[in-house]
């Protein structure tokens, strides 16, 4: 075991890209440990490629995809600042108005970062407006995609652990809601004594939030296909996802006219790269994790904590801990694929709902996307602004401080992230 | 980045054409038959086994050769923050380092996938009758197009291997 930890960690550091270190670091280990032959490594790889309901991901991103570049994103911004641009700190209310929409129909944090900064950094420039304070903001409102509904690292979670996929969905709403509120309340408190340049704001206009709630309209139809579609049993979680997709080119070409066919082969090509890097992970994240079940790490490990404490609450606190360190290093999906089928059970064990355990799982990996060094949504946010990584990391207290109040709060009551799906009828 | 000409390079290029183009049909074809399936049981009623199966197929195909693509593009996430800080020698030292431990797995990938092609000689897939040696096929010929685009990689950023690349065109994976 230890053999496998050591090249993971040593060929991490050498910057082997990630997909890599699981498979060759699995590999090793699988050649030096034990007598299996090299036929299960590409066994595994395939097998764990070969799900029709991972299928979701590609389908995700393909939306994503097509709600930056077929006109969705400005749409849903002009309604925001319609919306909320008359508070103080409007630019920022807005930025994290418009992370929520889009995190309703792109399952990918980093994807809503970089739609929401490429949109407003301009006008956040213009106004004089912080620069490193908004990217945090951005970044971190942006992050939650993967707990507002639909969320590529929820589809991974509820096939490790065989739950219902439209249940883990709707645990993630009022949390994630939550979290967008706490933002917007940090935006404006740091807005009100930043200076008078955030106080510059336009008057409030019901024409002009009917009218831009109006060309918003078609977009909004995307996240009920995917939400709706799956909570009302008309769709599988990939069919949504393919659907939903192709409504969005529907709109796109034919509503906005903001896509032209011809545009279409390299945006279906760019989906394609980005979704095989992503799982190719899970391909060879499925080696890794099979070797970790096979040395009998989960009895280990549930042992241990149970000679630690009875307690789920400390179980919790564990995990809440381990998680947030893993996250600070590892790319989400492939932290999921490892640790979670090791944990699962000793959350059960310990009487915890999966449910609301998967839910903690993935809120921690949302803010590991915010954290050094490899958060993805803060580099992309710091890349879009033009600002050096670390500066905007110095800015980002308030903001984290919010999402780890929410993540506590996740924690603690169960119920908070079980009564929507519950009301729902999706699980008991 | 280094720019090379000649033939080498333009059959390179060809290739990664050609593999882009086929990456996208993929897509497509993965998309039509999922929407078909939908649209079959609600208008016609009618279920269909192998439009699961032909999606289920293609995208295995498309990771393992859109994985190349993905390569070519930098968009394999890695940390290296460490490597980056080496003077230019150790550098291209540590990057064909790297390049050795990816092509190791890669080489144990398309090994590994012999056997499975020779077992899947002999079966066929259940809903469509798709002999299922070409659906291993994509294991060895995923690896190998990897590799190629690996090697390229290496010696096109070979004076600045670890220089800093635009963020963004990570943008989408899955956090």
């Amino acid at each position: 075991m230890s053999v496998i930890f050591a090249c993971f960690l040593l060929f991490l550091a050498l910057g082997v890209p990630l997909v890599f270190v699981l498979g060759a670091s699995a590999l090793l280990t699988l050649l030096v440990t034990t007598n299996v032959p090299v036929t299960l490594v590409s066994q595994r790889v395939f097998a764990g490629l070969n799900s029709f309901t991972l299928m979701a991901i590609p389908f995700f991103i393909f939306a994503g995809v097509i709600m930056d570049a077929g006109g969705i994103s400005r749409r849903i911004v002009a309604f925001s600042s319609a919306l909320i641009g008359w508070v103080t700190g409007s630019l920022l209310h807005v930025a994290c108005v418009t992370s929520a929409g889009l995190a309703a129909i792109s399952g990918s944090g980093s994807a809503d970062v970089a739609a929401v900064s490429s949109i407003m950094q301009p006008q956040l420039k213009q106004r004089g407006y912080n620069a490193d304070f908004s990217a945090a903001v951005i970044a971190c409102a942006g992050s939650m995609a993967q707990i507002i509904p639909p969320s590529l690292t929820m589809v991974v979670i509820a096939i490790i652990g065989n739950m219902s996929i439209g249940a883990l969905f709707l645990s993630g709403v009022a949390p994630g809601l939550l979290c967008i509120a706490l933002l917007l309340l940090v935006s404006y408190v740091y807005a009100r004594n930043g200076g008078p340049q955030y106080w510059e704001s336009k008057p409030f206009s019901l024409r002009e939030l009917l009218r831009s709630t109006y060309a918003a309209l078609p977009a909004f139809g995307m996240p009920v296909v995917i939400v709706g579609g799956i909570i009302g049993g008309i769709f599988t979680p990939t069919e949504a996802a393919a659907v939903a997709g192709f409504y969005g080119v529907l709109i796109s070409l034919f509503i906005y006219r903001e896509l032209r066919l011809a545009d279409l082969p390299q945006l279906v090509l760019r989906s394609a790269s980005l979704s095989a890097a992503v799982m190719l992970i899970i391909g060879t994240a499925t080696v890794f994790s099979w070797l970790v079940a096979n040395a009998n790490v989960p009895d280990m490990l549930a042992a241990w904590l149970r000679s630690v404490s009875d307690s789920p609450l400390v179980f919790l606190l564990f995990v809440n801990g381990l998680f947030l360190l893993i996250g600070m290093f590892m790319e989400t999906i492939a932290a999921i694929l490892i640790v979670a089928p090791v944990l699962m059970p000793i959350a059960a064990g310990f009487g915890i709902d999966p449910i609301h355990f998967a839910l903690v799982i993935v809120f921690n990996c949302a803010i590991g996307t915010v954290t050094p060094p490899y958060g993805i949504c803060l580099l992309v946010a710091a890349s879009v602004a033009e600002r050096p990584p670390i500066r905007v990391w110095r800015k980002s207290g308030w903001p984290i401080a919010a999402m780890v109040v929410v993540l506590v709060l996740v924690t603690f009551l169960p119920e908070m992230s079980l009564w929507l799906p519950r009301s729902a009828g999706l699980i008991r | 980045m280094r720019q090379y000409s000649g033939i080498c390079w333009r059959c390179i290029d060809g290739l990664r054409r050609s593999m882009s183009g086929v990456v996208i049909v993929l897509f497509c074809v993965m998309m039509g038959a999922v929407l078909l399936q939908v649209g079959s049981r609600y208008l016609l009623s009618y279920t269909t086994a192998w439009a699961t199966e032909l999606s289920t197929y293609c995208q295995v195909w498309l990771v393992l050769l859109g994985a190349g693509v993905a390569m070519a593009r930098h968009q394999h996430m890695a940390i290296d923050l460490l490597p980056a800080m080496l003077p230019l020698r150790y550098a291209r030292f540590v990057s064909v380092l790297i390049a050795c431990v990816t092509m190791g797995f890669l080489a144990a990938m398309a090994y590994g996938s012999i056997p499975l092609i020779r077992l899947g000689a002999h079966q066929v897939s259940p809903a469509m009758g798709l002999p299922l040696w070409a659906v291993y096929g994509c294991l060895p010929l995923g690896a190998f197009y990897i590799a190629l685009e690996l090697v390229v990689s290496v010696a096109r950023r070979w004076d600045e291997p670890f220089a800093q690349l635009d963020v963004q065109a990570q943008a989408g994976d899955a956090s």
